[in-house]
């Protein structure tokens, strides 16, 4: 399980999106082309987009799993479906402190006497590479080569405090506190070599373990000696930097929910092979597309994405927990809580899409828990695609589709299972204006990309808006709104984060 | 969650499991076999019905024959499933059962007299009290069965091993030995149905082999089962189904079946019935009907008893679909 809550509800709504294109008689593909954020946008809830790439995500799957060949055209117990997503790089609002007062992450560096460069951080190494991912900021801020940094992140006593590994947010802020840290060192370092060579430190390059003049890079001096140089004028040399989110957020009940200072997005398409006979599901391919900002590690990105399909597919297949009369948990052993083995496992495409996030470290944003979201819709939507049954509860073990099945047979007055209507698509009118939205957005956005268009834009254009005129202009009951505003900002209590102000009353004995 | 301390006997000759099973016996104490092991061991380390000395067969060579018409009760699965002279139904039987590893360990007879499951019994000592202990491990307290409660003293946890309805299907007979003399029968009575006794072996009896009659060879046959996934997984129902002769002249025909009650079922009257009147494949679906109407399966495993029973009709469609290939 990764990314609780946001997964399930997000299912939901792709699955309901498929449906709402299919009685349109529009491709799902085209349809959701036609409907996705601008870069720079504000959504109505408040979440601020900054980079997206979900237009390209979505290009690049539907490119390699030949969407266009595939879709309602192949053989009955076949199918094909999509499926998106997007997550938080990191909660916007920590869940333990006050974020008015203190950093989300902070990192410490300490040069010593050899060069090396050691980071003391408190971001928690679980196996996703959060060390690799600090080690590698503050190597490329300093030039230097990754053995001569070491990472201390396992040691509560010296090292600051971090968040922690939840909300995908460790890569995102804990390397942008490493980042900040480096430029602090890196400084001190280039006015030391200032002292030495004469050079000011805007015409000085740091690397190969050198800082030298960047018109005639034999004039220079040692990484070392340049090190030397800022202890002995300072006495230690070390930096610190931290990270902590932009004030952002709605003042409505519920806007703390969900804020994050940038969103990840991704795109899949499953193909599947249900037994309509027995309701077993089979994924064949998984084509994954995730926007991650910019790959630090694409190993371990593509690594992410492979693992997350993994634990998605369980979600959709078959991981549940039964409960018996009493509430007694009937499965809690791994060989009833069927999660899925080799056999199951599709061949997994991933697909890195970079979108450069302003915000992120070098462009980064996150690859932990969204590259799940996207699996479950996908397969569902295969499923329809395979057999026409449309699932409203996960996960689809084989009985829970056996009976949807037997249901549909039916309703229809149909024996055989096998002998249920292949879902077909003709596309209707509505198909061919919502293509040419769809290719008109992608021009929009590479504007709004290219920062070449600056406007605000308006969240109203499918409901008959002209997306060229104000909305204020088009609808009296509309109101152009800025929030936060100036005064919300100032009063406290109208923040995002207020709820983390409450003063919790604990009462003893009988009051 | 700890395999509690017992006394491992290890005789490496039948006469000499038979003297330890009669000393032990003589004093009183109760024992288990053990022969893989992956079933017994799992079970002890939940503390379900642990005894305090346990003779092991794994040094006995005599039980390890394997021939076309003979298969030994400690041959391993993996050999059964290698071995080029083994009929193919068992081959491709005891291919199906559980992953490589576990193949790798466990044993023919292992397979046989596995012990039956149920959500209610297959977990920990202490899920167990909480829910004050079930009447297959009552921990002397007398308690009732959990998944039909106030019904009889019977217990209805479920048989899952795959090798059963193929042996039947094969009209393999079983051979047991005692202290006290050696019996043969064929397998379809070996089983009672009760999920606590299982099947007619009496204390200190353990089964050395099973035999295929000459004709085995000119029977054909195929198993299906019905797990949410291809390895590890025990059978929720298993359908195997045994011809002799091809497409619409049918001379024989046998049906068995596993995974849905606590014991496998051979059904021969179902059969008998459908080779009367045979009419090819047009004859496979009232045959399915049949078979799905004869068992009853409860709620104790994975899937739901209903589906179970459904999916009994398509694994027989399945199950026979090669004898129309021909």
């Amino acid at each position: 399980m990764r990314g609780h809550g946001a997964v399930n509800s997000r299912c939901a709504v792709e699955v309901g999106i498929d449906a709402v294109s299919e009685q349109l008689g529009v491709d799902p593909m085209t349809f959701r082309l036609a409907n996705l954020l601008p870069p720079h946008s504000r959504t109505i809830t408040g979440f601020r987009i900054t980079s997206t790439g979900m237009r390209e995500c979505l290009a690049k799957v539907r490119e390699q799993s030949g969407w266009d060949e595939k879709f309602r055209k192949m053989p009955f117990g076949r199918g094909i479906g999509v499926g998106c997503g997007f997550f938080i790089s990191g909660s916007g609002l920590p869940i333990h402190w006050d974020p008015e007062n203190f950093p989300h992450a902070t990192v410490h560096l300490q040069c010593d006497m050899d060069g090396g460069v050691t980071v003391h951080t408190g971001a928690a190494e679980i196996g996703q590479g959060s060390d690799t991912a600090v080690a590698q900021a503050v190597s490329e801020v300093l030039a230097l080569p990754l053995d001569m940094i070491r990472v201390r992140s396992k040691e509560s006593d010296t090292s600051p405090v971090d968040l922690g590994s939840y909300s995908s947010r460790v890569t995102f802020m804990n390397a942008n506190a490493a980042i900040r840290a480096a430029i602090d060192l890196r400084d001190q370092i280039l006015k030391a070599a200032w002292d030495l060579t004469g050079y000011h430190p805007d015409q000085l390059v740091l690397g190969d373990r050198r800082v030298y003049y960047k018109h005639d890079p034999a004039i220079g001096v040692s990484w070392l000696q340049a090190c030397h140089k800022a202890q002995a004028d300072s006495g230690s040399l070390i930096a610190t930097g931290s990270y902590r989110t932009s004030p952002m957020g709605g003042v409505h009940k519920g806007a703390a929910a969900g804020l994050a200072p940038a969103y990840s997005f991704s795109a899949y398409v499953a193909e599947v092979e249900v037994d309509a006979e027995t309701g077993f599901t089979k994924v064949i391919k998984a084509w994954a597309a995730h926007d991650c900002g910019k790959a630090l590690n694409p190993l371990a990105v593509e690594g992410q994405i492979i693992g997350s399909c993994h634990m998605g597919m369980g979600q959709v297949l078959s991981e549940e927990m039964k409960y018996g009369r009493g509430g007694n948990l009937l499965n809690p052993d791994l060989l009833d809580y069927k999660i899925m083995s080799v056999h199951e496992m599709p061949e997994v495409i991933p697909i890195i899409v970079e979108s450069n996030d302003p915000e992120g470290p070098f462009g980064a944003k996150e690859a932990g828990e969204g590259p799940l979201l996207p699996i479950l819709p996908a397969v569902c939507n295969a499923v329809y695609d395979a057999i026409g049954i449309r699932p409203s509860e996960l996960p689809l073990t084989p009985d829970r589709v056996h009976k949807l099945i037997e249901k549909k047979c039916k309703a229809m007055g149909i024996d055989e299972p096998m002998d249920l209507p292949n879902p077909s698509f003709t596309p209707s009118p509505l198909q061919d204006i919502i293509a040419q939205r769809a290719d008109d957005h992608a021009q929009r956005d590479l504007e709004r990309d290219l920062l070449k268009d600056r406007s605000s834009y308006v969240n109203g254009v499918l409901f008959g808006f002209d997306p060229d005129r104000p909305i204020s202009e088009q609808d009296d009951g509309w109101r152009e709104a800025i929030t936060p505003t100036q005064e919300d900002l100032v009063d406290d209590n109208k923040r995002a984060a207020k709820a983390w102000k409450h003063v919790e009353r604990r009462y003893r004995g009988d009051a | 969650m700890r395999v509690p301390p017992f006394i491992l006997h290890t005789p490496t000759s039948i006469e000499e499991a038979m003297d330890t099973a009669g000393t032990l016996q003589a004093d009183g104490k109760e024992f288990d076999w053990i022969a893989g092991g992956t079933d017994l061991l799992p079970n002890y380390k939940w503390h379900l019905n642990t005894q305090n000395d346990v003779i092991s067969l794994a040094s006995i060579k005599e039980m390890r024959t394997l021939s076309p018409t003979h298969i030994g009760a400690m041959v391993k699965l993996h050999d059964l499933v290698e071995g080029t002279n083994s009929h193919p139904l068992l081959r491709q039987t005891a291919g199906s059962i559980a992953s490589v590893l576990i193949r790798r360990q466990g044993t023919v007879g292992g397979n046989i007299c596995l012990d039956t499951r149920c959500f209610w019994f297959n977990q920990s000592e202490e899920w167990r009290r909480s829910i004050e202990w079930c009447h297959k491990c009552d921990c002397d307290t007398g308690a009732d069965c959990r998944v039909i409660p106030n019904q009889n003293t019977l217990c209805v946890a479920t048989y899952q091993a795959d090798l059963a309805p193929a042996f039947m299907c094969l009209d393999a007979s079983i051979h047991l030995i005692s202290p006290s003399g050696q019996r043969s029968m064929p397998l379809n009575e070996f089983f009672e149905l009760d999920g606590m006794k299982r099947n007619v072996l009496e204390e200190g009896e353990i089964v050395s082999h099973l035999t295929l009659p000459d004709d085995a060879a000119d029977w054909h046959g195929k198993y299906e089962k019905l797990c949410l996934r291809e390895s590890w997984d025990f059978p929720e129902a298993g359908v195997a189904i045994a011809w002799k002769g091809a497409g619409n002249e049918l001379q024989g025909l046998r049906i068995a079946t596993t995974g849905c009650e606590s014991i496998p079922g051979f059904h021969q009257e179902q059969a008998e019935d459908a080779l009367e009147n045979w009419q090819g494949k047009d004859s496979v679906k009232a045959l399915g009907q049949a078979i799905r109407k004869e068992v009853k399966p409860v709620n104790n495993t994975y899937f739901p008893p209903a589906y179970r029973r459904k999916m009994l009709s398509v694994l027989v469609k399945r199950a026979i679909a090669p004898l129309f290939e021909e």
